[in-house]
């Protein structure tokens, strides 16, 4: 069904445009003339009269009678390599090119000292898109075609450990906005001839490269087949950042809860490509696409796999019900206190009756004051530069949260509530949107309805997340009986998972052979020990 | 895309309307006044009754006052006459600013002059409305139900949770003393029982007041028609079964013994014998010594052996005492019918309607064997002798 | 012709006929009324006969594994007949679905929101049932497992903190009451909570288990979800005593009363928190049944239309169905039973009679 309703919209995004991207659109069919000079003339007139547009005109043969013309534009390129590798090799033996002879663009190209690629070309287009992505443009007068020598060279931030997710045990390597250096990471990890690259542009302005990468034989055909229609058909302007890509291949766009996952660190990319999924590799972004992501997702963190298991299940219960908490907490305690007070225990009844007594606003109010409050903080603790921004959060909260209570606008217990919430939500960074959203709405229906309209915001956040899918696959892949359950509310030790999540794989299932737990204890180690210390005696 | 829309429109529309119509529920807290405490009196008119009902009272408290807390009285008193306890109830609900909310009710007072009239009929709204919870103390005042409930208490702010705290504590000695609604709604159920309520005084001393429980009331149908006091209690709560570790200090000439029961097990059978039903009840338990005076010049195994058996004999007489009390009054305070119409219910249907001649003239066989098992860290007292040759 | 192509796998089957009959622990006290404390005795039995039921269902279903209800009355007895079998299972369906409805309605109306009033509970209800049934009927079953534990820990936990206030002496005296009670009591206890399971062979195309297996997944969720109800019989009578005749709902009066220590009392937020969503399971089940059953018999290409008329359907009805809950207790315990033992007896076990005389079954084609 939604396949249909996919290829139905790719059909008409394909009558829209063929193309790809603006250059191809432009300048199709337009091919290099035999004169230098024109050409030159064209390509300043295409990219323009820009400061970093360097081009280089110079001379070699016996006699100086080859005209040629570097064209590159200046930070994208390795000048030294243009200078040693082009250059030189070209201009310096005078006698290598005689006049006499007849000279054929690919005598010049072998003389080329350069482990990129080089490319002969005559259509504008596909130079004009070499000159941008950092190759140098070598035309040479009276020669049909051109050159595209692979120069690139430009600056880009080192691996460093990723900010978003910290591990106490693990490795912090994390990807950096270059797609070579985040391919690399990945292909450190898995050194399998099985996984795949496969790349794609995409957007007319920016053509960002943008790479899937599979395992071959683990990952279902008919989801990657359904991604590449999906980035067949973004037919956009821009894509500055993998969460573009994100919004455009998503399979629900009115959820709350997303569909896509996304991470900083290779290694959690590995384990999850391992596990059947696909990456997104987008130049330009750090942060990693994968699809399909279940809901269970959201709650395991890569350090889940280095600790050990029982101290792993423990962890992932905490943050599945911390989940709960963060969104559900501030909801119950305004039912509780104002539609059933007789679910609370006498002594705490009058605590926060004497807490309410004076404040003017209803409860909702007050719960709404602070949670909104609470978001403000967070998102100028974000905003405001580092060494500002710590002291302001937390001199803010406390000084706030203090104020307002001795002021008698809210009462402590709210303010107690709403921040065992929010430090809860934290616990979650994926879902942090989420949390926001649906801890609101349950908020206004916990005042309108008390437990009754919490139950049925309950109930409708389940059947919302039983209607999606995510790729095909059922978003709640861990509730259901199945295989699943291994990875999902607790970790089972690694030597007990047999299989891979069901719903994702297509064929190779089984992650090892055989299950083999480890070995319990080094007796026979122990008994030849004692053997050869009797025979010493 | 239009139809979509106009879905989600509609469906907006739809959940808007219920959700903002209002809300009917909704409670502010500072809306309710929260009933602590509720009494039962007789009034001048015999049909009407006197409610009182002790509200907490909320202070207002941001936390940050630093006064003195001395001791206030955080609750106030609300009393009306009127027929019903509902009607009361309203008629006191148009005297206050706030809405009268019953769930966090902690006890039930009767009067002793209202339960002398008979409680069955006030007993159907406790059962019928949902804000009275059926896990509620139920309590009979030895005066009026207003004195108990106006008497604050020193350790408690508010007096009728310490009151439920102070059922609470009692009934690990006796639970005899914890009756909740469940329980008497139970025994007013079963035809031939006489319910008990423990019975609250309130004294006023020199300035200071308290409130104590200083027995049980025997109800005959619902009307009163005696009470219990302690000793008496205790006998009752030996065959009930309702004692864990209780205390018993006799008397002897030889000295004074303070000793615990505990580890009972009872067997407490309804039979029928040659000459009609009689109840046999087994009674073994272990003695745990507290406190020996006297028995000066005596070793331990005299002192231990005249011990059990006035324990035993102790234990018999109080037992017997409480019966012989209730015969005389006619009040089947244990539930013996009960007991016989569960095991022996074709022979009951019989003995129901005779029940009121029957019971005095039950006959109780009692068969109690106690032993000494522990006697705290030492074996003898700063009197007695030690075990020597000589004595022997 | 199948409308719905959801999947159902077979534990999924066995939890979600485990979650429906859980979900009957409101209803209990049709029958505790008549039998008292020998209700416990009665749900065994009862139990049992629910069995002999589920082998008449089983035998359809063998017999018929890729068919409905509606189509095996169509198959079976003709398109008159067939049809007029099938109208009546419609009106069992809706009325199925309002009586639980209202029961769930006059729940939340009487013990935690009582001045709401009921049509604002019901209609927020319903939106998310028909939500949930208008994604198909794997949606409506997704949660069986999960519920079901849930409901199963909690009634086990609660057992647990009874224990304090449990009497045996409840229980006692046994088998005093006339036999005629017994035998009412045997009949409400079968038919209510037991004998609804005939809506399972609605949905019988779309489990996916080799046919020899239905028999055993049924059972064991009839199972579960029997010994669950058993045991919140058992532990109402021990806790209650002879004071349950009382209460229109005994299980919520049990929760009430237990406190796990000192001030950490008043349970009865779980029961209600089962509750709503033990009966937003079989509600939309029951709904999503009755919604199948209408689009089968004008035989629509697609039920997903009609979802919204019949459960504004479904809510006007649970307002007519009865005027006060005195005439619900009555009706429940004295007419009702007779009333379902139609659907779930006779009228299955004509169809059946009939298959196995005609030779009948869906592995061949035609007759």
């Amino acid at each position: 069904m939604i396949l249909k309703y996919f290829a139905r919209k790719i059909v008409s995004a394909q009558k829209r445009n063929k193309a790809n991207h603006d250059s191809m659109l432009e300048h199709e069919e337009i091919v290099i003339s035999k004169n230098l000079e024109q050409n030159l003339n064209f390509i300043r007139l295409s990219l323009g009269e820009s400061l970093d547009l360097k081009i280089h005109e110079f001379a070699f043969g016996e006699h100086d009678q080859f005209l040629g013309a570097l064209i590159y534009i200046d930070g994208l390129v390795n000048t030294i390599q243009i200078t040693e590798g082009i250059l030189k090799p070209i201009t310096s033996n005078r006698n290598k090119y005689k006049s006499s002879e007849e000279l054929t663009i690919s005598e010049i190209r072998r003389s080329i000292l350069c482990s990129g690629s080089v490319v002969e070309s005559d259509v504008f287009s596909q130079i004009l898109d070499g000159c941008l992505s950092g190759s140098t443009i070598m035309i040479l007068d009276s020669f049909s075609k051109a050159l595209i020598i692979n120069t690139e060279l430009w600056e880009k931030r080192n691996v460093t450990e990723p900010q978003t997710e910290s591990v106490v045990r693990g490795p912090r390597e994390g990807f950096t906005e270059n797609l070579q250096t985040n391919t690399t990471l990945l292909r450190r990890r898995i050194k399998s001839p099985k996984l795949k690259m496969e790349n794609m542009i995409i957007g007319h302005k920016t053509s960002t490269n943008i790479c899937i990468a599979y395992i071959e034989g683990v990952a279902r055909p008919e989801i990657i087949e359904l991604l590449r229609t999906r980035l067949n058909s973004i037919n956009v302007d821009a894509i500055l950042d993998s969460g573009y890509i994100e919004e455009y291949i998503e399979e629900s766009p009115f959820s709350i809860f997303s569909t896509v996952g996304y991470s900083e660190k290779p290694d959690v990319i590995a384990s999850k490509i391992l596990e059947g999924r696909i990456a997104i590799i987008s130049d330009g972004s750090p942060f990693v696409l994968t699809v399909p992501m279940l809901f269970i997702e959201s709650f395991q963190t890569a350090e889940d796999y280095y600790v050990r298991a029982f101290y792993a299940s423990i962890t992932r219960l905490m943050r599945i019900f911390c989940f709960f908490i963060a969104v559900f907490a501030v909801p119950i305690f305004i039912a509780l206190s104002t539609f059933h007070q007789e679910l609370i225990p006498t002594t705490l009844l009058f605590t926060i009756a004497t807490a309410r007594e004076g404040t003017p606003f209803p409860v909702l109010f007050e719960a709404l004051i602070l949670v909104i409050s609470f978001e403000i903080l967070r998102e100028a603790g974000l905003r405001l530069p580092r060494p500002i921004g710590q002291a302001i959060s937390i001199v803010g909260a406390l000084v706030m949260g203090d104020a307002a209570v001795s002021a008698g606008i809210v009462g402590a217990p709210m303010v107690i509530t709403v921040a065992i919430t929010a430090v809860a939500g934290f616990i979650i960074p994926s879902q942090a949107d989420s949390i926001s959203i649906l801890r609101i709405i349950m908020m206004i229906l916990a005042s309108v309805l008390g437990g009754f309209g919490i139950a049925i915001g309950f109930l409708g956040m389940l059947v919302q997340l039983a209607n999606m899918t995510s790729f095909g696959v059922p978003y709640l892949g861990a509730v259901t009986l199945s295989r699943n359950q291994q990875d999902s509310f607790i970790r089972a030790p690694l030597w007990m998972m047999q299989e891979r999540p069901e719903g994702i794989v297509y064929e190779d299932k089984q992650r090892k052979e055989v299950f083999i737990p480890p070995v319990k204890s080094d007796e026979n180690i122990k008994q030849e020990g004692k053997d050869n210390f009797d025979e010493e005696t | 895309m239009k139809k979509h829309n106009r879905r989600i429109y509609l469906i907006i529309i739809l959940m808007i309307n219920f959700i903002l119509t209002g809300c009917w529920d909704n409670y502010e807290l500072d809306t309710i006044s929260i009933v602590t405490g509720l009494g039962i009196d007789a009034a001048e008119n015999d049909d009407e009754i006197n409610l009182t009902l002790q509200v907490d009272k909320i202070k207002g408290d941001t936390g940050y006052e630093k006064g003195d807390i001395g001791p206030s009285s955080s609750f106030l008193i609300m009393n009306t006459t009127d027929k019903g306890i509902l009607s009361a109830i309203d008629k006191l609900e148009r005297q206050t600013p706030r809405s009268i909310f019953l769930h966090h009710n902690q006890v039930i007072v009767f009067g002793k002059e209202q339960v002398k009239k008979g409680i069955k009929k006030h007993m159907d709204v406790f059962i019928r409305e949902h804000q009275m919870r059926m896990e509620t103390w139920v309590l009979v005042s030895d005066g009026t139900a207003k004195e108990i409930l106006s008497t604050p208490m020193e350790q408690e702010e508010n007096s009728s949770i310490g009151l439920s705290k102070m059922i609470f504590s009692g009934s690990r000695d006796y639970e005899s003393f914890s009756v909740k609604l469940i329980d008497l709604t139970s025994r007013l159920m079963e035809e031939t029982t006489s319910p008990v309520i423990p019975i609250i005084t309130a004294k006023n001393e020199g300035g200071s007041s308290e409130v104590e429980i200083s027995g049980l009331a025997i109800l005959k149908g619902d009307k009163y028609i005696g009470e219990l006091d302690l000793e008496k209690v205790r006998g009752y709560s030996w065959i009930m079964g309702n004692c864990r570790e209780t205390p018993l200090d006799i008397n002897t000439e030889y000295g004074y013994i303070d000793a615990s029961i505990s580890n009972i097990k009872l067997k407490n059978k309804p039979k029928f014998g040659a000459d009609g039903p009689f109840i046999s009840i087994d009674f073994k338990g272990d003695v745990t010594i507290r406190e020996i005076q006297g028995f000066e010049g005596m070793n331990t195994e005299k002192t231990f052996a005249i011990l059990q058996k006035a324990c035993v004999e102790q234990l018999k007489k109080e037992i017997l005492d409480c019966f012989n009390y209730s015969q005389d009054l006619n009040a089947d305070i244990y539930g013996f019918g009960e007991e016989f119409y569960r095991r022996y219910p074709k022979d009951f249907e019989r003995m129901k309607e005779y029940w009121d001649e029957i019971y005095p003239e039950l006959d109780m066989k009692i068969e109690v064997a106690l032993e000494v098992t522990d006697t705290g860290k030492v074996l003898n007292s700063l009197y007695m002798e030690e075990q020597s040759d000589e004595n022997r | 012709m199948k409308i719905d192509n959801g999947k159902i796998s077979a534990s999924q089957f066995m939890f979600t006929v485990a979650c429906f009959i859980q979900a009957s622990s409101l209803l209990t006290a049709f029958f505790m009324s008549v039998t008292k404390q020998d209700s416990w005795i009665v749900s065994i039995i009862g139990f049992f006969i629910g069995m002999i039921f589920l082998w008449i269902y089983t035998a359809l279903m063998k017999r018929f594994p890729n068919k409905n209800l509606v189509e095996i009355n169509d198959l079976v007895l003709g398109p008159v007949i067939g049809k007029i079998f099938s109208c009546m299972y419609i009106y069992f369906f809706l009325t199925l679905s309002a009586l639980n409805l209202k029961d769930m309605g006059d729940f939340v109306g009487m013990a935690i929101m009582p001045n709401t009033p009921t049509i604002v509970i019901l209609a927020l209800f319903m939106y998310i049932c028909a939500w949930a049934v208008r994604s198909g009927i794997e949606i409506v079953t997704r949660y069986s497992l999960l519920f079901t534990l849930t409901a199963s820990l909690i009634i086990i936990a609660t057992f647990f903190i009874a224990y304090n206030q449990i009497d045996l002496n409840n229980f006692l005296p046994i088998f005093n009451q006339p036999f005629i009670k017994y035998v009412q009591g045997t009949h409400i206890i079968s038919t209510i909570p037991f004998g609804e399971v005939v809506v399972f062979l609605m949905i019988t195309p779309n489990i996916e288990i080799p046919i020899n297996k239905i028999r055993k997944y049924f059972i064991l969720g009839f199972a579960i979800g029997g010994i669950s109800l058993i045991l919140i019989v058992l532990r109402d009578i021990a806790v209650l005593g002879n004071v349950i005749t009382l209460f229109t709902f005994p299980s919520f009066e049990t929760l009430r009363m237990m406190r796990l220590s000192g001030t950490l009392g008043r349970m009865e937020v779980l029961f209600a928190v089962i509750l709503i969503t033990l009966m937003f399971f079989k509600i939309s089940f029951l709904y999503y049944v009755s919604v199948l059953a209408i689009s089968q018999i004008f035989e629509l290409n697609s039920y997903k239309n009609l979802v919204v008329g019949v459960g504004t359907i479904i809510v006007i009805y649970s307002f007519n169905l009865y005027y006060s809950m005195i005439q619900h207790m009555e009706y429940g315990s004295n007419i009702t039973p007779f009333q379902w033992l139609i659907y779930e007896f006779l009228l299955p076990l004509i169809t059946l009679i009939v298959a196995k005389a005609r030779k009948l079954s869906s592995s061949e084609e035609g007759n």
